[in-house]
């Protein structure tokens, strides 16, 4: 039971990712849908993907919660330590993130194709990291910057209420911090103007702002992690009723 | 099944060795094991060992290694001989007490006493 | 191998509230163990140290002589059950067996399917929407199933109809003789499982009243009934539980066992005594006003 095997989340991973694969596939259809309907009446200009998928950070924000809601009274009831527990739920996260971010930009490609068949401009309306749909590179950064924040910010809130009941909601600007500094690096620059400023390790073959949003967000996954474990680290199950 | 007010595991050997005075158990033939009896009678196997063993330090029953415990073939006299001894304590002497309590005269009883012992001879 | 599980001094506190004050203990382990106390009494709070499920808030705990919180090497040989083995919002009864059979390296898949069918389980169905009854089925499933050295059932029969009842005493009997493990069982039903039990420890108000073997214990109680004066007479200097009167009849509950000598004074006093059951002797130990301390029994 040591190194890889001990620590790799198989079946945390297998039961999120099938569930949120089912999610996906109907959540796709309807876009898509919605997108085609959209074509066929009315004007279609840009992607509806774009904004639709927005939905997407809220969804990892709660499977973020419900890793430490659900599962760590599981963990600790089968004999597994809080460490353990922990170790396996951040790798967990850490693959969540990448993985929701592939389906994102998975997304944005069957959009194009359906855009393609009906002969509508594949754009974007907001501001990106990525300039078009097609730039998968960028696609995939921003959004796995953006999900590792917000799963992350789900652990905290998550331990945070579990342990402090209603007490949690101090932690809400706490886990705000870190989805705020990527968000504002990826599509919120005119909110925060000096993010856009601020000197950032410029990435090769990227901007300064995917720099800067690589760096908030494993910056403020760690940070959130950190808290989160001590929330952890000698968290009472509760009692029942 | 076993009530609560006394050691369970006393109740089982009462009963048991009521089953060898009735000829239920015969000598020689094999009881139900320590684990036969907890599932049967759902009580911790810890008990019916006890009972058990009390039954083999008493002479009842005896074990025969790995193969389980027997009824001692004298097991059915000895205990008809023990009953017999307690009998007059434990049942006439109590019943001479209650007759003087409530007022019937020892010859009265006698008397009675008598009547079954006719019937016994006829 | 039976692991010894020692408490000494434990106390832990939710905030203000006392729940378990001072409580020590040791178990030999390899036996089945009855944990009775009244509602509220720190039974929960007593496993949840147990089970790691929470830290000591003072005092030691030590499973096989190590400490209990946070150690892997430990919490591997433990199970605490309460309702659903805490499995009530991660999905189906499928996905509960799933988990435990991935975080538990002793699972036993096939016994945990032979107990799902005997207690008629629905695997598809989601744990919540269960039944309190089949929740409580379905937790007792993943401590049988778990085959832990240590596995502990807080309360484990809450909604069950008496014929799961009786098939769950009926499981752990026949797993306990074929697979010895140490259990230890919490329930205030004591008259329907206190025969399962070798060892017996009362709670109340957070301290060990008694721990006992429960055999001893079912002789340990003597009823002494008579008229008022002779009772009063024959009682002094014995522990007295607990009093009835009925006109100039007084029956005193006495806690300790008789010599004959003693047997033999009061039926010359013309008094008579009677058993107490398991059951009596605890609602007197843990009533809520005892004038004297009771026999407050360590070990």
């Amino acid at each position: 039971m040591n190194g890889l095997a001990a620590i790799f989340p198989r079946r945390l991973l297998a039961a999120n990712l099938y569930f949120t694969l089912i999610v996906y596939a109907i959540f796709v259809v309807v876009v898509m849908g919605v997108a085609v309907a959209i074509g066929v009446f009315g004007d279609l200009e840009t992607s509806v993907w774009e904004r639709a998928v927005q939905a997407a950070r809220w969804y990892v924000l709660v499977i973020g919660i419900t890793v430490v809601r659900l599962y760590l009274p599981v963990y600790v009831a089968h004999g597994r330590t809080r460490r353990e527990f922990a170790g396996q739920a951040a790798v967990f996260m850490l693959l969540f993130a990448p993985a929701v971010s592939a389906l994102t930009a998975l997304g944005y490609l069957l959009e194009g194709l359906v855009y393609r068949l009906g002969g509508w401009p594949h754009q974007i309306a907001d501001r990106h990291l990525f300039g078009g749909p097609g730039q998968v590179p960028l696609v995939l950064a921003e959004y796995w910057a953006q999900y590792l924040v917000w799963v992350s910010a789900g652990a905290l809130l998550g331990a945070a209420f579990y342990r402090l009941s209603t007490g949690g909601v101090l932690l809400i600007p706490v886990a705000a911090v870190p989805v705020i500094l990527v968000h504002s690096a990826t599509d919120l620059i005119q909110v925060l103007p000096i993010i856009g400023r601020l000197p950032t390790p410029d990435l090769p073959g990227t901007t300064g702002t995917t720099g800067m949003a690589i760096t908030a967000a494993i910056g403020g996954c760690a940070l959130v992690f950190a808290l989160t474990w001590a929330f952890i680290r000698d968290m009472p199950i509760r009692n029942l009723g | 099944m076993f009530d609560d007010r006394s050691p369970i595991y006393r109740q089982i050997a009462d009963k048991i060795k009521t089953d060898v005075l009735n000829g239920v158990l015969a000598g020689d033939e094999q009881v139900m094991s320590t684990n036969q009896y907890a599932a049967f009678y759902r009580i911790n196997p810890a008990t019916a060992a006890k009972a058990f063993q009390q039954l083999v330090d008493e002479g009842v029953l005896y074990k025969k290694r790995g193969i389980g415990m027997f009824v001692s073939p004298a097991a059915r006299d000895l205990l008809r001989e023990q009953r017999r001894k307690r009998f007059f304590t434990d049942v006439v002497d109590p019943m001479v007490a209650e007759a003087h309590a409530i007022g019937i005269p020892v010859t009265e009883i006698i008397e009675r006493i008598g009547g079954h012992a006719r019937e016994e001879r006829a | 191998m039976s692991l010894q599980v020692e408490v000494s001094d434990l106390r832990l506190t939710y905030g203000e509230t006392v729940a378990l004050d001072g409580v020590g203990f040791t178990l030999t382990g390899g036996k089945i163990y009855g944990l009775l106390g009244r509602n509220g009494s720190g039974k929960t709070s007593l496993l949840s140290v147990l089970g790691a499920f929470r830290r000591p808030g003072a005092g030691s705990v030590r499973i096989g002589g190590r400490p209990v919180f946070e150690n892997a090497a430990v919490t591997r040989q433990t199970c605490l059950i309460r309702e659903a083995g805490e499995a009530s919002a991660i999905g189906t009864v499928n996905d509960a067996l799933y988990f435990a059979e991935a975080l538990r390296s002793t699972w036993d898949a096939a016994y945990a399917e032979r107990l799902l069918d005997a207690f008629q389980i629905p695997r598809r169905k989601n744990v919540a929407a269960l039944s309190l009854g089949k929740r409580s089925a379905l937790g007792v499933v993943l401590g049988l199933a778990s085959r832990a050295p240590v596995t502990m059932f807080d309360e484990s029969y809450l909604g069950m109809d008496a014929p799961s009842r009786y098939a769950f005493y009926e499981e752990l009997l026949a797993d306990f003789m074929a697979h010895p493990r140490t259990v230890i069982m919490s329930t205030h039903l004591i008259e329907e499982v206190s025969s399962l039990f070798e060892e017996i420890l009362i709670i109340d108000r957070g301290r060990l009243v008694l721990h006992e073997q429960s055999e001893a214990l079912r002789g340990r109680g003597v009823s002494v009934t008579g008229p008022e004066e002779e009772v009063g007479r024959f009682v002094a200097g014995l522990t007295v539980l607990g009093d009835k009167r009925l006109g100039r009849t007084r029956s005193a509950m006495v806690y300790g066992e008789l010599g004959e000598e003693r047997r033999g004074k009061a039926l010359a006093a013309g008094l008579e005594l009677g058993p107490i059951a398991i059951q009596d002797l605890f609602v007197h130990l843990t009533a809520r006003k005892t004038p004297d301390a009771g026999p407050g029994e360590r070990s």
